[in-house]
Parts: structure tokens; sequence; C-alpha cells
């Protein structure tokens, strides 16, 4: 079996991977990324909203930026309008296949190496202590030795499972989504618009995100505990495009499942970090990731760094990964999965009652309107606003 | 056993989450499944968003 050694090995050319592998490798350390599929990118499996912080980790290109975003409208299930708006753009409506490969492209600037169509099937490890993965290539096997091993391998994660991280979710765990790129539509092009409701989107919401022009990504999401034969991510979102886009047509179908249970426990073992969906570093009540895993990914590549240095790869030493992640975006994240929770909690009728009571308040943002909705619902929220305490 | 509907798969990846047995794996835009590993507790069935997956009695020959 061909065998090679790096200094770190990232399985995944997502955000996660690609914003690890950049920094590790400004930092000095030996990168190589492996992605299974044979374009980075593709399939797109999201629904490409991303706020404005993005521009912290990589200067977005115009090529891939679809629409900017002043404001989002939230609708409860009777229809009722809440309005979310900025004077400023909040966020960005991207194009994955492109943005994607810009990140891989800033990786490969720095230094890092980069392999398509190489799917790692097994870590190597020794004593407990993961040395590295088996990947495959064009059907050839090889060895690639690593001090550390990055698992960025997404939702449905291997590289974790494989080290004993234990990155199992049960179906309430997961909102599985369905979605339609939709053109020849009429849409709002600065706001991301959400659609609550039982009958619309059982324990998610529905979405339609402007990609410009007449054009927009429109999906739905729901409890993976909500799906079964006949109440399906795809059903809902047929019943909905036909309610609200009866005359668009569909030029791209994506779907995905998304973790929304908060992140694992340990994210860390002997030679081996977690980052982005991998750890379930992903917004419960948003489905949003993008920039927890390229946050974390920054994370992950100075601690590996700072590791190499001590020629320690322990899981206590890369435990400062973890301890800076938790610390940094670990308080939204739990922030995210009580709201979540309350939210999910609540029926049609009561959320129908909130939205009336956020009637002509003005909102710039999500926490605002959390807060909003606590001074005018003061008994019905009563644990939601424990929260804050 | 459970089969896959290769038409209506759009390797979301949601199967081999739910799994508990690990015996679904997506090798990037199609699925493998380990019948022996799986224990035919069908989740996989219920959460795929498109229905490609179907759960198949075992037949057993006389």
């Amino acid at each position: 079996m061909k065998e090679e050694r790096h200094d770190v090995v990232v399985v995944g050319a997502g955000p996660a991977g690609s914003v690890t592998a950049r920094r590790a490798a400004e930092l000095g350390l030996d990168v190589l990324v492996i992605e299974r599929n044979q374009e980075i990118g593709v399939p797109v499996r999201c629904a490409e909203g991303v706020s404005k912080e993005v521009e912290k980790f990589v200067k977005l290109d115009e090529s891939c930026i679809c629409a900017k975003i002043r404001g989002a409208r939230i609708y409860s299930p009777d229809g009722t309008e809440v309005v979310l708006k900025r004077e400023d753009v909040g966020g960005y409506v991207v194009e994955r296949r492109i943005f994607d490969k810009l990140l891989a492209r800033e990786a490969v600037r720095a230094g890092a190496e980069v392999r398509v169509k190489t799917r790692a099937y097994g870590i190597i490890e020794d004593g407990g202590h993961v040395k590295g993965v088996y990947a495959r290539c064009m059907g050839e096997d090889m060895r690639i030795f690593a001090d550390v091993v990055v698992g960025a391998d997404g939702v449905e994660s291997r590289v974790g499972r494989w080290a004993g991280l234990d990155t199992r979710l049960r179906a309430k765990d997961i909102a599985v989504c369905a979605e339609f790129f939709m053109a020849d539509i009429e849409v709002e092009d600065e706001y991301c618009d959400f659609f609550l409701g039982n009958e619309i989107a059982p324990k998610g919401y529905a979405w339609v995100f402007p990609k410009g022009e007449d054009c927009a990504n429109v999906g739905v999401g729901i409890g993976g505990d909500a799906s079964d034969e006949g109440r399906r991510a795809i059903d809902f979102l047929r019943k909905f495009v036909k309610s609200k886009f009866p005359k668009g047509e569909v030029i791209a179908e994506i779907y995905g499942a998304v973790p929304i249970s908060g992140p694992i426990y340990k994210t860390v073992a002997d030679g081996i970090v977690l980052v982005g969906d991998a750890a379930r570093q992903t917004d419960p009540l948003t489905g949003g990731g993008i920039i927890y895993a390229m946050r974390a990914g920054e994370m992950a590549a100075e601690v590996i760094a700072e590791a190499s240095k001590e020629k320690d790869f322990s899981k206590e030493r890369l435990g400062e990964y973890e301890k800076r992640w938790r610390r940094e975006l670990g308080r939204k994240l739990e922030k995210s999965l009580k709201a979540k929770d309350f939210f999910l909690s609540l029926s049609d009728e009561k959320l129908n009652k909130l939205a009336h009571s956020l009637e002509g308040v003005k909102i710039d943002n999500i926490w605002t309107l959390l807060r909003e909705l606590v001074k005018r619902n003061p008994k019905m929220l009563f644990s939601l606003a424990k929260m804050f305490i | 056993m459970i089969r896959v509907d290769r038409y209506r798969c759009a390797y979301c990846g949601a199967c081999v989450t739910i799994c508990p047995e690990d015996a679904i794996d997506l090798a990037g835009m199609w699925l493998e499944i380990r019948e022996d590993t799986c224990n035919s507790c069908k989740v996989c069935v219920k959460i795929c968003p498109v229905g490609a997956l179907e759960f198949i009695k075992a037949e057993v020959e006389e």
C-alpha cells in the first residue's frame, strides 16, 4: 500500500476543512486535504445563507454572492409577518459551488495540498491514538500518516466514530431538508423569508432565500422525528411551492440533513479533532453552520500548530481546541438550542399569538426579537426569559 | 434488508447520520449498505426526505 506522511490530514473540503487547512498551512504545517467528491462544493447541501461575519474569513468574490440581505421576514402559521430589518447588509446568499472552491483556493495558496475524489475509509491507530487515515483514490489504496487527523467530514461524519467519538444523532436531533432552486418567480431580493407552522414545516421551517433577480432557494426543513411516509421533506416542499410559486420552474434540487442537537460532548481524542457539522457545531435554531465551522477551523489549526511545537498530540493537549471553541461559540449554541426547544414546544395558536404581540415593533436582529417577545408575553415566556438571566 | 432507489436518492446523508448500526455509508453521491450490519430498525426509511429507501422483508426459501 502506498504510504505518505503529513503534519495534518484534513478529511473533507467544505468550509470547516478548507479553513482549518488554510490556517494550519499559514502557521507552517504540512497539510493534506482529502475530499471524497470529485468536485469541491458539489453536491450542495445547504440553503446558502450566511451572515456578514463570513467576511472575517474570506474575501468574497462577486461571483459567489447571489444576494445581499438586509433583513428577514418571519411568518407565523396564520401568515402574520414579523420583520427584522437593518440599515446595512446583514448577510449574503452565496453560491456554495463557488464559495467552497474559493475557500479551497485560499488553503492551497497558503500551502495546503488538496486531493479530490479521495475517500477515507478508516483510521490508522496505535494503542488508541489516531495516527492517520486509510484512503482510496481511483482504485488505489493508501495509508496517510499524520500527527493530527481533522474530521471535517460533514453531518454523516465517519472519522470521529472510527476514533471512538460519539457523534450519533437521533431523529429528533436532525432537521431533514428539501430545497428547490427556482427560477422565474417573484422574490424580494433583500430579505430572507421564514415560514412557521405545523402544516408547512413540522418541527422546522420553510424558507425563501433570494438568489438574485427572479431566482431563489425555496426549501423546507422538518424535524427528523416528524418525517414519515407521505410526510417527507419533499412532500411538504411540493405543497409549499404549489401554494407560493405555482408558476416557477425548478432548476436544481438540493437535499440535506442538519444537526440541531447542539454540539457533541467530545470533539477531541488522541491525534484527532472534529470541526464543523462533524462536531455538530451548527445552530440548532437556524440550522446555520458555515460561520461556526470556519471559526472552529481556525481554532483547531492554531491549537494543532501549538501542539506541533511540543510534539504532543494527546487529547489533553488538543483539548485546548475544545476549550477555546466552547468558550467562544458554546454559549451562543446553547442559547440557540434552548430557543429552538422552546419554539418547538409552542402550538401554531401560540406562535400566532406571539407574532401578533410584535405588531409594529422595530426589530433588527434575532436576540432583540426574543427580548421583545419576552417583554410582551411575560407569562407565556417565563421559561424563555430564564435564558437571559 | 434495505433497498435504495438510486434514481431517487439525493445523497443528503440523513440515513447515514441516523443509522444506529453504521450500516449505511455515503460514498460521495451514492449509498453503500452493509446488509449484515443492518438491524432492520427502519429509521433510515422514515427519515429519507425523498423516500428513496425501502425495507424488503427477507424471503425464506424452502
